[in-house]
């Protein structure tokens, strides 16, 4: 045998728990002896599993100089057969992605996946509006029951959390302008500012977040379950409408029931704020008759209307991000963070025009 | 009645036992009474009509049910009455595919394999990676290592499933319904990796299924349960079962005749 042959041997079980270590000696035997003929023992190998498989494969593979080549002895025939005689190139991993993109290209990426996530948006906006158009005049279309459910869920489940967010909103106003306006004087309009904030804005602003969060998010899961388990493509395939089956209940049953929400919120909330300016000296009756000097119906319907808006928007994004999912639990869970996240960021940005529109 | 041919050149020690198991959900019983031995290098296959409780027996075998009552042997120690940590230890030597791959959505399929390799052993990440590939490459899957398991087909799943169910080197395989749903080239060299791990590796199986011709082809044992009798009605080797059971049941399944005068109803 060639002096300059270097030996190294497997012996006993080559198994998951005991090849890492073996294969890292290997390969340090291998590449210490770069041009030297290298002669694995492999005689007193009693058992190996799938690992120890791919190691012998990964020693017999290496691309090494004519002269320095890797001789397997002594392997039992029946391990032998084992070892796989496939082309190593169908085990690299495929290349992906190709070349990087410019910052100029990225930009314009992003800016048309964003615009053409708002076009579908509208788009499904607009479906929406003709599927409701389509089912208003027959009877029978709109599934009542469905609507009903929904409603009940999504609104008098929500109560509660609504009145505690709404009360604490009203304490908390009325303390920090009460604090400021205390030291002018002006207590007393301190009930402006709640009856305006609370009515105009808070009102449907709080309880659409909570809506968004609580609703809009289980109506992205519920459906896009339904279409990770193909129950949107059975809907289908009966000749059934998804828009009118799936998406018409909740928007409708959204649109009813966020205003109603509200103006719970809008009770509560002066109600906190009138319990905060009895502490600054504002009894009851005062701060009712200020009250009703400060604000209008119109504040009142401002925010109904608004809430109603923002009802129907955060339905029509669960449902569109819940039809939008694509397969397996993960895009389950991104649909539902996505239309939470959508609908607060719509919500805002509806609020803002909503503002602009009404004061100019 | 089932060491005669199995003890020859096997331990004494079966490697899973079921005695006297008896199983459900709540109050319903599925099965009761059922006892047998797996043998290791055996490929056991559990068989029966829809509903008459097969995945749920192999449920309980891996200690993810726990029993009404009897016990499950794995080499001989007890997963029924294990504690958690011995239960972990003693599944940990079990490889297990569920019947729909049970992939994580979250992880490529190359990943997938990986998961138990990252998690128990300190191989270095190259080599789990070719570890790894050639898992799938062993069940046709080593195009589709950089696919998610979302872009996979059900057949796809299932052989995913079993790649991963053997990364970790078990010595006993349970497979839940690993051909059902594949084409039949698929499923036949699903058969022969099957018996070829078997073969080379001494690996045990122990498989669920209802395809016959797999079960003709693979199964050195078949044991068979049925949903109104409740109990194990026959256990023996398939062709055998076939040809000479006694029980009408038994051959109305191996020759698919629903209709031939029955004791009680086909599956």
């Amino acid at each position: 045998m060639d002096v300059d042959v270097v030996t190294f041997s497997l012996k006993g079980r080559v198994t998951v728990h005991t090849v890492g270590s073996i294969w890292a000696e290997a390969a340090q035997a291998l590449a210490r002896n770069p041009d030297r003929p290298i002669v694995i023992d492999a005689s007193r190998l009693e058992y190996i599993d799938a690992t120890g498989i791919a190691l012998i494969y990964d020693l017999q593979r290496g691309r090494r100089p004519a002269g320095a080549e890797v001789e397997i002895r002594g392997l039992d025939p029946s391990l032998a057969a084992l070892i796989p005689s496939y082309d190593p190139v169908e085990l690299e991993e495929p290349a992906r992605g190709g070349r990087g993109l410019g910052a100029i290209e990225r930009i314009g990426r992003a800016t048309l996946a964003q615009l053409s996530a708002a076009a579908r948006m509208l788009t499904f906006l607009a479906d929406c509006g003709v599927a409701l158009l389509q089912a208003i005049p027959r009877r029978g279309i709109i599934r009542w029951g469905e609507v009903l459910s929904v409603a009940a869920e999504a609104g008098a489940n929500a109560v509660p959390i609504v009145l505690l967010i709404g009360f604490l909103m009203g304490v908390i106003i009325a303390f920090e302008i009460g604090l400021v306006a205390q030291q002018f004087g002006a207590v007393i309009f301190v009930v402006d500012g709640v009856g305006v904030a609370v009515l105009r804005e808070l009102g449907a602003l709080m309880t659409a977040i909570v809506f968004a969060g609580r609703t809009g998010a289980a109506f992205a899961a519920q459906i896009g379950t339904q279409k990770v388990n193909e129950e949107v493509s059975a809907i289908v395939t009966f000749g059934l409408d998804p828009l009118r089956f799936l998406v018409l209940p909740r928007l409708i049953a959204a649109v009813l029931v966020v205003p109603l929400l509200t103006v719970l919120a809008d009770v509560v909330g002066i109600f906190g704020g009138a319990l905060v300016l009895a502490g600054f000296n504002i009894g009851f009756v005062q701060f009712y008759n200020h009250l009703l000097g400060a604000v209008g119906i119109e504040d009142f319907l401002v925010g109904l209307a608004k809430a109603a808006i923002f009802g129907l928007a955060i339905a029509a994004i669960g449902c569109q991000r819940g039809l939008a999912t694509g397969a397996g639990a993960t895009s389950v869970g991104l649909s539902a963070t996505s239309a939470v996240v959508t609908s607060i960021v719509w919500i805002v940005v509806l609020d803002g025009l909503f503002t602009v529109l009404i004061s100019s | 009645m089932d060491g005669d041919e199995a003890t020859a050149n096997a331990p004494t020690t079966p490697a899973v036992s079921v005695r006297d198991l008896k199983i459900g959900y709540g109050s319903r019983v599925l099965l009761e009474g059922a006892s047998f031995d797996v043998w290791r290098g055996e490929i056991l296959v559990i068989l029966g009509g829809s509903g008459c409780g097969k995945s749920s027996l192999m449920k309980n075998m891996i200690g993810l049910y726990q029993p009404m009552a009897g016990d499950v042997l794995i080499a001989g120690e007890s997963i029924v009455r294990a504690g958690s940590t011995q239960r972990a230890r003693l599944q940990r030597g079990l490889g297990v595919m569920y019947q729909a791959g049970a992939l994580f959505g979250s992880l490529t399929v190359l990943e997938n394999v990986r998961f138990p390799l990252d998690e128990f052993t300190d191989i270095g990440l190259e080599q789990k990676n070719l570890i790894a590939r050639m898992l799938l490459h062993q069940v046709e899957m080593a195009d589709a290592q950089s696919l998610m398991p979302a872009e996979l087909s059900g057949g796809m799943l299932k052989r995913a499933g079993i790649a991963r169910a053997m990364a970790l080197g078990a010595e006993i395989l349970m497979l839940d319904e690993p051909s059902a749903g594949l084409d039949p080239i698929t499923a036949a060299n699903l058969d022969r990796t099957i018996l070829g791990l078997r073969d080379s590796l001494g690996l045990t199986f122990v498989v669920v299924t209802h395809e016959l011709q797999s079960i003709l082809e693979i199964a050195d044992r078949a044991v068979m349960l049925d949903a109104d009798a409740r109990r194990i009605i026959a256990e023996g080797v398939p062709s055998e079962l076939r040809d000479r059971s006694g029980d009408e049941r038994v051959r109305q399944f191996f020759n698919r005749r629903p209709d031939a005068p029955a004791i009680s109803r086909g599956s």
